[in-house]
């Protein structure tokens, strides 16, 4: 099987580079959202336990992003083959890229907001819906970046010819 | 990002300050040393906290100043350890935290060289945070041209020394040349910590800037009735926190404690320090309110505590070395109360006349209504010399109720609907149930209606009919969704919420609900229409109703 002009040899790096993309930036994302959010937790839960439950819920959101990436992640990895057009290759890397740096951008952001959110909840438990809504927003950015990964990737494998 | 890499630097000494924290008192072991009676008893106590045997080598008896300069070495033990493993910017930063000490033994020899003391005798005096080589020099200087050149040049504290103008050294000026410095000294602290960055300015900045504002607010009240002219004070206030410049502008011009109070309420944290109504300490009533220095205190160990809440900065340094400093005050506080209350207590014992000392005993005695037990053995052993509740503090706590009860707002009492149909006042009895008793209603109506009329045309007069009243109106219901309304003609004699009650030529009432039913009446050749749906509200109600246009008003 020789590359043809549409389906040349080095397609698929680009493919695979989407897959890896995808789920590497949004678990950075992910971390540093768990993390920071994590400490502000333990940091407020040495005094007010109760809550803790209740402040769970940016580590949950930051957990969120990481599947958002792996969601992408696996359907791009299912449309990598030996020969593929590079129109493919391309569109999958786009894909990726997409969900990966808005999940990194969302995992951030829910990071700070997360943490300051919960230290700011020992001291007045009525601000929990307003972290609420500041988190749903963060979260939505990762989801806009999803949407996107979701489309370019159904647009990768349409009218293809090698 | 400084989760990433604080700790290689400092992640060891933010482990050992969190374990320090970690040791400090709370209010059980306070509530223990509380309940102390003498000093040895409180050196037992401590002993059982971090503190250890730090008395052991004490003899006894103990003294408040001997728990003062120990818990004081403590302190410094452990602050030093911290300053030895530090490296930069942290080293820095704890510098920073010594210089303020540093301040205080440079006033401190000044002062007592002033006075002519032993230098030696000044120099053991001299916290140890804030001792500097150069330090047994300072007692020679006469001035502070000479301090400084000789000195204080090659110290830390040499910047500060520039904004000082004071060139005699006397009683009035050492306190002005120590807030000076101390002002240089914030001022300066504030700007490295902004520098800083990150989570350590954040929370630094809101630190200093509370201390700023204290330190404002207490050389305002401090100055009141001294030599201090306002354009002094004004340049010993700090030139950044929350009352900067705003709130310092009118402090400068401020006379006394209510003009203060009243410059500083717009600040909201500020505001409740000024109360001066009875609250609880930690719990539990006083018999005292809180002073405004008890309210600064309670202010800046909250703000400490909340420090460690966040990871990864510096001003947990800072907010340990307050709040240790604060515990070693609370623990010689408590050690000089128990001290002095011996004393205290016979002072504190009312004068008891002779009379009182011969009646109460046998007034209680032959109260004690026991048949066993001799009522002077009851006395001697039980009551004498005790103090007893009178009151069953239980009971008075529903006293206490009943008088809030009675001294609620009385509200009007409204009748329900169900009283009003008992009372029946708004029925009309069976002997007016006559139509020609109303005629005279009707005309009136028509009357009132010409006067509102006026000249104007029936379309202007359409909207002031909105607002007209009804009663002795001649009504005939031209279309309605229950057939056998249709057709009825009466004077409107009641207009409620939801009714219109007309009384037919036959005498006979007829109640008809305004709901789905459209009503004309005649006036000066012109018929207008009502439609009963869209007028279901009280006649009160209804002036005053805007009503908006509907594009479909029928049933």
């Amino acid at each position: 099987m020789a590359s043809t002009e549409y389906c040349p040899v080095y397609a698929p790096v680009f493919g695979a580079l989407g897959c890896a993309s995808a789920i590497v930036f949004a678990c950075f994302g992910a971390a540093y959202g768990t993390a920071k959010a994590g400490v502000g937790l333990s940091a407020m839960g040495v005094l007010r336990p109760d809550l803790v439950m209740k402040a769970i819920v940016p580590i949950v959101m930051a957990g969120i992003i990481g599947i958002y990436g792996l969601v992408v992640s696996v359907l791009i990895s299912d449309g990598l083959k030996q020969k593929m057009p590079l129109y493919t290759g391309f569109i999958q890397l786009g894909a990726g890229l997409s969900v990966g740096l808005a999940g990194l951008a969302a995992g951030f952001a829910i990071g700070v907001v997360g943490d300051a959110g919960v230290r700011a909840i020992a001291q007045q438990p009525r601000l929990f819906v307003g972290m609420i809504l500041i988190l749903i927003f963060a979260e939505v950015l990762g989801l806009y970046g999803l949407i996107v990964g979701l489309i370019l990737n159904t647009k990768a494998s349409g009218d293809v010819v090698c | 990002m400084e989760p990433l890499y604080f700790n290689a630097n400092d992640g060891y000494l933010e482990g050992i300050v969190r374990g320090y924290k970690s040791a400090i008192l709370n209010s059980t072991q306070y509530l223990n040393l509380t309940q102390c009676e003498t000093l040895d008893d409180l050196k037992l106590q401590l002993s059982a906290t971090d503190y250890g045997n730090f008395l052991a080598n004490e003899p006894s008896p103990i003294s408040t100043s001997t728990i003062n300069e120990k818990a004081t070495q403590k302190l410094v033990a452990e602050f030093k350890y911290v300053q030895s493993n530090a490296v930069e910017p942290l080293s820095k930063f704890m510098e920073y935290l010594t210089y303020a000490y540093m301040i205080d033994n440079v006033i401190l020899l000044i002062t007592g060289t002033l006075h002519e003391r032993d230098t030696n005798e000044l120099l053991e005096r001299c916290h140890p945070l804030g001792v500097f080589d150069s330090m047994p020099a300072l007692c020679v200087a006469t001035n502070v041209k000479e301090l400084y050149e000789t000195v204080m040049v090659e110290t830390p504290l040499a910047p500060y020394f520039e904004k000082c103008s004071a060139n005699d050294i006397d009683e009035l000026n050492i306190e002005i040349i120590r807030n000076t410095l101390y002002k240089a000294y914030l001022e300066d602290f504030y700007g490295y910590c902004k520098d800083l960055g990150g989570v350590t300015a954040e929370i630094m900045c809101g630190i200093l800037e509370f201390e700023a504002d204290r330190r404002t607010i207490n050389i305002t009240i401090n100055s009141f009735g001294t030599e201090l002219s306002r354009y002094d004070r004004a340049k010993l206030f700090p030139s950044f926190g929350k009352l900067y410049p705003d709130g310092q502008a009118k402090l400068e011009r401020a006379d006394d404690v209510e003009q203060v109070k009243s410059s500083v309420e717009v600040w909201a944290e500020y505001r409740p320090f000024f109360d001066t109504t009875l609250t609880s300490f930690g719990g539990t009533e006083t018999s005292e309110a809180k002073t405004l220095d008890d309210h600064f205190f309670e202010y800046e160990v909250h703000l400490n505590k909340l420090s460690f809440q966040q990871q990864f900065h510096y001003a947990i340094f800072y907010a340990f070395l307050k709040l240790k400093e604060q515990e070693v005050r609370n623990i010689v506080w408590i050690a000089e109360y128990i001290q002095d209350s011996p004393e205290a207590k016979n002072e504190r014992q009312p004068l008891v006349s002779e009379i009182t000392k011969k009646f109460v005993p046998n007034f209680v005695m032959n109260s004690i209504e026991s048949s066993t037990k001799d009522p002077a053995k009851i006395y001697v052993s039980k009551l004498k010399g005790k103090v007893i509740l009178l009151d069953n503090p239980l009971k008075t706590s529903e006293e206490k109720k009943k008088r809030i009860k009675l001294q609620k707002k009385k509200k009007v009492k409204v009748m329900s609907a169900k009283e009003k149909k008992e009372t029946k006042i708004y029925e009309i009895p069976e002997e007016c149930h006559k139509y020609d008793l109303f005629i005279p209603l009707n005309e009136l109506w028509l009357q009132y209606m010409e006067e509102l009329y006026g000249n104007s045309s029936p379309a202007i007069f359409a909207q002031k009919l909105l607002k007209a009243d009804f009663h002795g109106a001649l009504f005939t219901v031209s279309k309605s969704r229950c057939a056998s309304y249709i057709g009825i003609t009466g004077i409107n004699i009641q207009e409620t919420e939801n009714m219109f009650k007309l009384i037919t030529k036959d005498n006979k009432l007829k109640s008809i609900p305004k709901g789905h039913s459209v009503f004309t009446f005649q006036l000066k050749d012109y018929m207008f229409t009502l439609y009963g749906e869209q007028l279901r509200f009280r006649s009160a109600t209804r002036a005053t109703k805007k009503f908006k246009n509907k594009p479909n008003i029928d049933l």
